[in-house]
């Protein structure tokens, strides 16, 4: 029996996400990322290669012109491990009008692993420093999606 | 339950080794792929092999193949 | 290729591997030239490939091919001046045209799992060949580590008769394949994929081109048309293991085993590195080797007894002998912008019996 609990322990111990819906944000990555206490943040975690993450951006950054900047604010978290990657990737974007948020670069990886998403994109929606929600892996419409969670927390 | 067997069915249950999904830049490389960043080049090759040797299987089921014989 | 007696080229169109949205969409246009050293087959290759996502949870793709072939293929002709005697000689080819098409459709649900469905056409003078097919990729954990494939298809063929054919009505013949599969991911840099596969092919299976001389009881000889079982059943295992060992550098290794039921057995091993030379340039060598077993009803042309008894099967056709084969290639990708990309590369082909080729190929892929 002894044996079993220790093996659970160890399955307990395989990955889990650090915060769900409910959970507070600790304060070292609310300062990180630089997030006004008053604001809805859409947090969006993403990376060059993630491919379903270049189709979420776009959808993102309209729906980040639907949104009143003094309520709402979109914030991107690119874990590249190279900042110069991470920064021509960005600068392609916002070329292509694809891309018109805020970013904080990761590239020591330590904000995405405080967050641990079990999948990628990653997308939280915070409210008063804690998760309002999360979206975890592609989701189709993903704009949609958010502001209608946006309406729901009477941000939009 | 023997301590050892006990970890081995939750190692067992895991995958092998626990890659977290910001870990996977060099995964996604195109080169990474099973037929590799170009597609269609194994697609031409696989058009020799089936049609000079007398082995096939293993490549895939059809679909998007290149529906030759 | 027209080859009917080697139907099949399931040629991985749907990935059976963990599946992922492109980054972008693709164009594509790739070429082959293929020349066999005797100059007994030629053959000009073109195909055009279209893959789309549509927003993150519907892929589509597209393949058209034509070919153009020309040249021949050896059969047993009558001796020039000995009546009843048989001679191994050529079948010139009229140039033939041959069109393929295929498509098919992946959908993932919320749990990024696949579904595909494709379906593949092609026709020639001679042979067409039409193939529906499903597939389906589940993911076993949430960190997408591990994923478990399978996937079946059902081809109907039909060796169409003509003025040049053994048979003066066309022959059909139907093929099932089965495959299953997982994909580990081993590290943050490799990952093992192991599968499984079945086929099992019924109908006519002969070349309805070839011909076997019978020695009859009474000494005479016999042209009849190639023959084969009338069924094959096959099964085999594969292991790939794909390592980016740098950034800029990756190896591909692949090994085959197959086994059926007309007594062929193969090997195959193929690895194929990747090597970022510049920002702008790919190298890409690849090396094939394969040995296979003979089918038992096989006999060479150059072999001695290369006739066959009265009854029973019985095929010359070097395909079903047994030899190792080897190909070299080279491949080189030059990527000077961002979304275009131009192939080229060469291949030498050759095997232990002494039959040999050499393909060039060229292609463009736009990404948009």
């Amino acid at each position: 029996m002894k044996s079993l609990i220790f093996a659970l322990t160890l399955l307990a111990g395989l990955p889990a996400y650090a915060f769900k819906a409910g959970d507070p944000v600790d304060a070292v990555s609310l300062a990180k990322l630089d997030i006004d206490g008053g604001k809805v943040v859409v947090l969006d975690f993403f990376a060059e290669w993630c491919g379903s993450c270049r189709k979420e951006i776009p959808l993102i950054s309209t729906l980040n012109t639907r949104t009143d900047p003094s309520k709402v604010e979109v914030v991107g978290v690119d874990v590249n491990e190279s900042a110069t990657a991470a920064d021509a990737f960005q600068n392609e974007l916002r070329a292509k009008n694809a891309l018109n948020f805020r970013v904080v670069n990761d590239p020591k990886q330590e904000l995405v692993a405080k967050f641990r998403p079990l999948g990628f994109p990653a997308l939280y929606v915070i409210k008063d420093g804690k998760v309002a929600s999360m979206h975890i892996g592609a989701v189709a419409d993903i704009d949609k999606v958010i502001e209608r969670e946006l309406k729901a927390l009477g941000a939009l | 339950m023997k301590p050892g067997v006990a970890v081995l069915l939750v190692l067992g249950l895991s995958a092998c080794q626990s890659v977290m999904p910001w870990q996977k830049a060099a995964l996604a490389q195109d080169t990474m792929k099973p037929a590799g960043p170009v597609a269609a080049l194994s697609k031409l090759d696989l058009h020799v092999y089936t049609s000079k040797e007398a082995v096939k299987g293993g490549t895939g089921i059809g679909g998007g193949g290149c529906g030759c014989n | 290729m027209h080859k009917p007696t080697l139907m099949l080229a399931l040629a991985g169109g749907m990935a059976l591997s963990a599946g992922a949205v492109n980054a972008e969409d693709k164009l594509s246009v790739q070429t082959m030239r293929y020349r066999e050293d005797d100059q007994r087959m030629d053959i000009d290759y073109i195909t055009f490939g279209l893959e789309k996502d549509f927003g993150t949870d519907y892929s589509l793709k597209l393949d058209y091919g034509y070919d153009a072939i020309s040249g021949a293929t050896p059969v047993w002709k009558p001796h020039p001046t000995q009546v009843g005697e048989f001679v191994e000689s050529r079948q010139t080819l009229a140039k033939e045209i041959r069109r393929a098409a295929s498509g098919a459709l992946t959908l993932r649900d919320k749990a990024r799992n696949e579904y595909t469905v494709g379906g593949a056409y092609s026709d020639e003078l001679d042979f067409k060949s039409a193939e529906i097919s499903a597939a389906v990729i589940f993911w076993h954990d949430e960190l997408h580590n591990r994923s478990y494939n399978a996937g079946i298809g059902v081809q109907d063929n039909t060796a169409i008769a003509t003025p040049f054919t053994n048979n003066a009505r066309d022959a059909d013949s139907r093929a099932y394949n089965v495959q299953l599969g997982v994909t580990e991911v081993l590290d943050a840099t490799s990952t093992l994929e192991a599968t499984l596969f079945g086929g099992r092919e019924s109908g006519y299976l002969s070349n309805h081109y070839l011909k076997i001389v019978r020695l009859q009881d009474d000494g005479s000889k016999l042209l009849v048309g190639d023959s084969r079982p009338d069924r094959r059943n096959s099964a085999g295992f594969t292991l790939r293991w794909i390592r980016a060992w740098q950034p800029t550098f990756t190896s591909n290794l692949w090994y085959r085993y197959y086994h059926d039921s007309w007594g062929i057995n193969a090997h195959t091993v193929e690895s194929k590195l990747y090597w970022d030379a510049t920002a702008w340039l790919r190298v890409n060598p690849v090396y094939r080797w394969q040995w296979q077993d003979r089918a038992n009803f096989y006999r060479a042309y150059n072999g001695q007894p290369n006739m066959f008894a009265t009854t029973g099967y019985g095929s010359n056709d070097a395909r079903l002998g047994r030899f190792t084969v080897q190909t070299a290639q080279l491949n080189l990708e030059f990527r000077p912008l961002k979304q275009h990309s131009i192939n080229v590369g060469y291949s030498h082909y050759w095997q232990s019996n002494g039959f040999a080729a050499d393909w060039i190929t060229a292609g463009y892929i736009w990404k948009f």
